[in-house]
């Protein structure tokens, strides 16, 4: 090791020796949210999640601090379109070449949208650059365990998806497989210092500063799934946001506070960087509380304009496919009748249900381990991508 | 009620709908558009709108108009739009046109608007004429 590196390592190891809530490093994804309480687990996801990357390693890099300008390991993993081709191929190994920024983003595009217009400066005016011309940019990544079996299980396409679930097979995640959904908004230089940024390239040639203002973690562990969502402390008071409509939970971030404290942990390592300004909105487990009340976690960037029934687990557990008259289908994310009311509370079995010509009912939906984004998956064979169930299953 | 729908479309001058919360998914009407006297035949069209949304989290409402084509012939269609949005809590009125051509007997999508406000609701005028 030269003196320089070794100069390198030191404030690192100090951080690990010291600073850590746990004995693991600190950019080690935790292994098991029993040991540490949920809210302090999701803040050692956090942490490990967005520590620098080595980006040719797809890991973090432990020779640099928390906060360095770099994209985090989660900015290395797979994106969705990484992994759902639009002609439900093979997305190929691991360490395949990152996307574009033009593939890297779920984005309104006139390619699905013929004659796409949106409102600027109080006028009507056709879309351009979808990139351009989108409010936030949202995107999905998954970790190398969840993106091997997915590909393990052919869950890249409709068919393979179908093929898992049919004769009784089950979709089950292995524990350590993590998702994280993420907002990213165009800012303005001067508010670089609060965010983690990203800048990208625009169809005209032109490059835009954006700061990260949501991001939403899935983390699959012994034997369900863990949700915590972090928000840029910003949003709440964004101009052209939803605010927050539901107090934070953050028993770690406010120990000794009130849980709604909106703080920010201190102590693991968040102080002087773009990390210190996002907060822990909450964190979700279960469908209901001790009196049976639906828990409900929303994210305002992530879950805009559905706060008010948003519930990171139920809304998951919807994630399924079937046939239903010879057409592959899902559970729609919203009830019907409905543009952005979800579901909350314990799952209902009938929703997995459908009716069958004789009016008897069957299991027409079966459950996707609460991964939503497998419903990108397109088929091999050229078929429409599976819809969504009109009113299938919804209680009446 | 099939009669009124027939006779609706021999008379009616022009598709003027309003969308509100209670509708989001339409029935089609049947709609033409009256030709000047002594030139071709009305234009034979159904017209059809909802809201739905966009976007990996569904986060985005669009409000999309369809003109179905019931004509042996290409037809031009203009779409008048009028609708709501919100900006900074306060409810802004905005309108916009479209013109489309819709090939014999096709479905066409008169556009595709984003960002209205769908509580607010929506209206729309759709003339056709054949080429």
């Amino acid at each position: 090791m030269t003196r320089s590196s070794a100069v390198r390592w030191v404030p690192v190891l100090l951080f690990a020796a010291c600073c850590s809530a746990h004995s693991r490093s600190p950019w080690t994804p935790p292994g098991d949210v029993a040991t540490a309480g949920s809210d302090a687990y999701a803040w050692s996801l956090f942490v490990a999640l967005n520590w620098p990357a080595d980006p040719d390693r797809r890991a973090a890099d432990p020779s640099v601090r928390l906060g360095a300008d770099r994209p985090t390991v989660w900015e290395t993993w797979k994106n969705s379109a990484d992994i759902f081709l639009h002609d439900g191929a093979d997305p190929g190994p691991w360490n395949g070449p990152p996307l574009t920024d033009d593939r890297r983003f779920e984005v309104i595009s006139p390619r699905d949208f013929p004659n796409l217009k949106h409102i600027v400066n109080g006028r009507m005016v056709p879309v351009a650059d979808p990139l351009a011309d989108a409010k936030r940019l949202v995107e999905v990544r998954v970790n190398r365990l969840s993106f091997e079996y997915i590909r393990a299980h052919r869950l890249y396409n409709v068919e393979g998806q179908l093929a898992a679930v049919a004769n009784g097979g089950r979709v089950s995640f292995p524990s350590g497989a993590i998702d994280v959904k993420a907002a990213w908004r165009p800012i303005e230089a001067a508010e670089a210092s609060r965010y983690h940024t990203l800048t990208i390239k625009l169809a005209d040639g032109s490059r835009r500063l954006y700061g990260l203002t949501a991001l939403n973690i899935a983390a699959k562990n012994r034997p369900n799934w863990f949700w915590a969502s972090f928000e840029h402390a910003d949003n709440q008071l964004r101009a052209d946001g939803d605010g927050w409509l539901h107090p934070s939970r953050d028993t770690f971030a406010c120990r000794g506070r009130p849980s709604d404290c909106n703080g920010s942990p201190t102590k693991i390592g968040l102080e002087g960087t773009v990390w210190q300004y996002y907060r822990l909105r909450g964190t979700l487990t279960r469908f209901v509380d001790a009196a049976n009340r639906p828990l409900l976690l929303g994210n305002s960037e992530l879950e805009a304009g559905l706060q008010a029934t948003a519930s990171c687990i139920t809304c998951h557990a919807r994630a399924s496919i079937g046939e239903v008259d010879g057409t592959p289908t899902r559970l729609p994310v919203f009830k019907a009748g409905s543009l952005r009311n979800g579901y909350v509370g314990r799952p209902d079995p009938e929703w997995f249900r459908g009716t069958d010509a004789t009016g008897h009912r069957y299991p027409a939906f079966q459950p996707l381990d609460f991964v939503w984004s497998l419903s990108q998956a397109a088929s091999e064979r050229g078929m429409p991508r599976a819809r969504s169930a009109e009113v299938s299953g919804d209680p009446p | 009620m099939k009669a009124l729908w027939l006779t609706s479309s021999v008379v009616c001058a022009a598709l003027y709908l309003t969308v509100s919360m209670a509708d989001i998914r339409q029935l089609p009407v049947d709609s033409a558009t009256p030709a000047a006297p002594g030139g071709p035949d009305p234009a034979k069209f159904t017209t059809e709108a909802h809201w739905e949304t966009a976007g990996y989290n569904n986060q985005e409402i669009v409000y999309t108009i369809l003109i179905n084509s019931q004509d042996s012939r290409i037809i031009h269609c203009s779409t008048e739009l009028h609708g709501f949005y919100l900006e900074n809590g306060q409810k802004v009125s905005i309108s916009d046109r479209q013109n489309s051509t819709i090939f014999p007997g096709q479905q066409g999508k008169a556009g595709n608007w984003l960002g209205m406000d769908k509580d607010s609701g929506a209206t729309y005028k759709v003339t056709c004429h054949p080429r």
